[in-house]
């Protein structure tokens, strides 16, 4: 007897280095359903679907295909299964058509001749069933986002695929788009089709999915049907619940405000609006929480007072200085330390030692550089940092490749706290980290608090958050809808915050 | 472990590949020299006395491989901050003509004055030919592998024009005429014309490897070449450093040519180099881009070549076959190169520029 469900993953587990990105995860898929996948930026819901699509091997569990155990070892045979994967960067040639994308490595053939309008034919077929048309001999380079997303997601039927990955695919659509893919993807299920929806977007989560698992740490939270959740309930899942109390520290008299954003707007590369109307301040010994479900303008926020991205309106001054629209070199000059969330990308290299990673941002530091580098000094003092934040193994010369996660952490926090003056921002700094490192960091964010410095702290992480911060902002669709003070912060009203609703207006629809 | 240890280590591991690549590309010589039925050890003696065994041999080879090592750095600078400048050649061509020009045109100079004032305009022609390419690459994002290379020819044509026409000697040769003996590099031996270029492309390499390794400029050419994205969130200006980078780089270059003009051919002749700026490239990719290691392989370069001549003439081997084996030993050294970088880039850029940025180098090498 066939199993009711077109997939089942049970007890899978995958640990990269020290870090475990599955810990016995459990993921069940009904036939003909859209299943939602929601977590936040590393639960594991990539390697989970990676897992799935073969591009990983799991250490531990078992995956089963209606009710039959499969090992998936790559790709191929995952399309051989009948899985199809629609990432969330297209994988298309832009100056191919759709037609010839679509075949691109299954080319029918008619002796040794490429047969195009076999294809061409195909593909009108199977629009047609999907609800929309396409023209199959219309260049990719030509078809707006969505269409091109389209084209993947036949590209995966056209394969025979049953059983569809659709990766975060509303990321790069806009509102009405995003509507016509989700009436595409109900027209799926109604052919018998089995849609896994990975998103971090609640509302679309409520709006398609019969189903929702929500992974938080590489672990499953729940599996919840519809009916019995609500987006609050799911936000809370994302980002776990409230264990510690609020007690935790020192009471700091906050000084003046050092960091002051005033209506702050800025946009993409496609002239959306990712941050509207930004405004707060942070005070002398004050951590202020950017709070929010990721990709609501957090990112863009970090980039503007980085000096890494232009604000289009606004005043930021940090200092008493205006550094609206300034360099990031101007920015750092002030003395503002960086703790970013990518660390590869934005604050070690990995191909430079450890010493030389260390001397970024100080290179033109009077202590080390007089006629030439003073190596010396340089490998002093970078000694002494590693030996006081304990990065291990304690040497200068291995490659910053060769760290773990925790300790090239504890390396950029070292750097960056030496080279703050005033201002620290951190972003999600206790990501993927183990449990001591954590502690670490949120010991030596507590630690510059008390010495007076202003602290801005991005994090999707609610427990952090609320161990952390002074003042709570949360941020929804660019915007702070919300900021008060972290004191008897009711779970509900974060919840309901994060979702976008806001307060005294529950009922408000999203624009 | 002591460090000692550590930097023997190192340079262990850093001359070992390009010395494998070199040992790799003499046995496919090997092979090929019996296939055509002559004894190669009886070349490989003939090339290898030629280049580096008695004093006029040395001295040629040294005088051959000058040009190339001044090349060698002016790429290695450029790379270290990841541009890739293939323009050294049409550097060297600008360079070289305005080291002629000040040279000729200008009478009664002091001859210390002089030389400096035509390595001088020949440094700035360089760096203002370079310029060009690292600003386009900056503003619009154009490959500076491509213009730089068509620049070769804009440069190298153009300098044909202004020696066959405006500045040519009257004669038969397009040749401009000499330069005031006040603008001539210091003579080191008459038979061979070996000259105080020697000593400068030396103080060159010292300077360039000081400038990388020890200085805050060298810095960040350094970390924008090996992260653009981390050094410009830590502050430090990207696209500054990459320009200064290609205008070292190109100022290099002109010096390249100037130094050929002024030590050896004591005028401007039309197409005068036979590649010194493609030899650069290859000699510094041999190095991998350290400065003291472009000294030595410049002149294993310099060698191959002088001594190559020799092993025509004494043996029936012909010395386009060095040619061959100098294009092997790249290849060799760019396959290394190219595996490593594609394993590095391949989560991000599955068909990005690092990858094309590679192949062209390869490309080049083999078309020394």
């Amino acid at each position: 007897m066939a199993s009711e469900y077109a997939l089942e993953m049970r007890g899978i587990t995958k640990v990269f280095g020290s870090v475990v990105a599955n810990e016995d995860v459990n993921f069940k898929v009904r036939r003909g359903e859209v299943h939602a996948l929601v977590g936040e930026n590393g639960a594991g819901k990539s390697t989970l679907m990676k897992i799935l699509f073969g591009l990983y091997q799991p250490d531990a569990g078992e995956v089963f295909l209606n009710g039959k155990r499969v090992v998936v070892r790559d790709p191929s045979d995952a399309i051989k299964l009948n899985i199809g994967m629609v990432h969330q960067h297209f994988m298309l040639v832009p100056s191919f058509t759709v037609a010839q994308n679509m075949i691109l490595g299954v080319e029918p053939t008619k002796g040794v001749k490429l047969d195009l309008a076999e294809a061409e034919e195909r593909i009108r077929e199977l629009s047609n069933a999907c609800g929309f048309t396409i023209d199959p001999k219309a260049r990719i380079r030509d078809c707006p986002v969505g269409v091109q997303q389209r084209v993947e997601i036949m590209k995966a039927l056209y394969r025979g695929a049953d059983l569809l990955i659709l990766d975060e695919p509303t990321s790069v659509l806009t509102p009405d788009e995003a509507e016509e893919l989700f009436e595409i993807m109900r027209t799926l299920t109604r052919q018998g089709k089995t849609i896994i929806f990975i998103t971090h977007k609640l509302r679309e989560v409520m709006a398609t999915a019969q189903h929702v698992t929500v992974l938080r740490k590489g672990r499953t939270v729940t599996t919840v049907s519809i009916d019995e959740t609500c987006e609050e309930d799911l936000a809370l899942h994302m980002v776990g619940r409230k264990v510690e109390l609020y007690s935790g520290k020192d009471s700091v008299k906050p000084g003046e405000a050092i960091v002051k954003v005033d209506n702050l707007w800025a946009a993409d590369q496609y002239g959306r609006w990712r941050l509207r109307d930004i405004g707060f301040q942070v005070r002398a010994g004050e951590i202020v929480g950017i709070a929010g479900v990721a990709g609501n303008g957090q990112d863009e926020l970090v980039d503007v007072l980085m000096g890494l991205k232009k604000p289009s309106r606004g005043r930021i001054q940090i200092d008493g200085q205006d550094v609206t629209g300034k360099t990031s070199n101007v920015v750092r000059s002030l003395g503002v330390g960086y703790i970013p969330e990518d660390r590869y990308e934005r604050s070690m290299i990995r191909d430079a030692s450890v010493a030389e990673n260390m001397l970024l941002g100080f290179e033109h530091d009077e202590r080390f550089n007089g006629f030439g580098l003073k190596l010396d000094t340089i490998r002093k003092w970078a000694d002494e940092l590693v030996h006081e934040f304990d990065v291990q193994p304690p040497l200068l010369d291995i490659p910053a490749r060769s760290l773990s996660g925790g300790n090239a952490q504890r390396a950029v926090m070292a750097r960056e706290f030496a080279l703050s003056k005033r201002v620290i921002i951190a972003c999600q700094p206790s990501h993927g980290l183990d449990i001591g490192s954590i502690d670490f960091v949120h010991k030596q964010l507590l630690d510059r608090r008390r010495k007076g410095y202003a602290i801005i702290l991005i994090s999707s992480d609610l427990e952090e958050m609320l161990y952390l911060a002074d003042t709570i902002a949360v941020m929804y669709k660019g915007e702070i809808i919300s900021s008060f003070p972290n004191r008897d912060v009711d779970e509900k009203r974060m919840g309901l915050l994060m979702a976008g609703v806001r307060d005294a207006e529950p009922e408000e629809e999203a624009r | 472990m002591t460090q000692q240890d550590n930097v023997w280590r190192r340079i262990a591991a850093g001359i070992g590949r390009p010395l494998l690549a070199i040992a790799l590309a003499l046995l496919i010589g090997l092979v090929i020299i019996s296939i055509a039925g002559e004894d190669p050890i009886e070349s490989y003696r003939a090339l290898i006395g030629g280049a580096f065994v008695g004093r006029s041999n040395i001295e040629n080879t040294l005088v051959r491989s000058i040009p190339v090592i001044a090349s060698g750095l002016a790429v290695a600078v450029a790379f270290a901050c990841g541009m890739f400048n293939m323009g050294v050649e049409g550097q060297l061509y600008l360079g070289a003509f305005a080291a002629a020009w000040i040279g000729f045109s200008i009478k009664g100079v002091p001859p210390l004055l002089h030389v400096l004032l035509a390595i001088g305009l020949s440094a700035a022609v360089g760096a203002a030919w370079a310029y060009l390419p690292a600003i386009a690459r900056i503003k619009w994002g154009t490959s500076e592998i491509v213009t730089t290379m068509m620049l070769n020819y804009v440069a190298q044509y153009f300098t044909s024009y202004l020696v066959s026409f405006p500045f040519k000697e009257p004669g038969d040769l397009q040749q401009t005429p000499a330069i005031f003996s006040s603008a001539e590099l210091y003579e080191l031996s008459a038979a061979s014309r070996l000259h105080l270029g020697l000593l400068l492309v030396v103080v060159f390499a010292v300077i360039i490897a000081f400038l990388l390794k020890r200085t805050a400029l060298g810095y960040e050419i350094r970390m924008t070449g090996l992260s653009p994205s981390v050094s410009r969130a830590s502050g430090i200006s990207t696209d500054r450093t990459a320009i200064r980078a290609m205008l070292i780089s190109g100022a290099i270059g002109g010096i390249a040519g100037a130094i050929e003009i002024l030590g050896v051919h004591h005028r401007f002749i039309n197409n005068f180099s036979p590649g010194y700026g493609w030899d650069g490239l290859a000699v510094s990719l041999l190095a991998k881009g350290n400065p003291i290691g472009i000294l030595l392989s410049g002149i294993f370069y310099g060698g191959l070549q002088s001594g190559a001549n020799i092993m025509e003439f004494a043996t029936d081997v012909p010395k386009q076959l060095i040619d061959s084996l100098r294009a092997i030993i790249i290849l060799f050294v760019a396959a290394d190169f190219t595996g490593l970088k594609l394993l590095r880039a391949k989560p991000k850029l599955p068909r990005g520029g690092g990858k094309s940025g590679c192949k062209e180098v390869k490309t080049c090498g083999r078309s020394v």
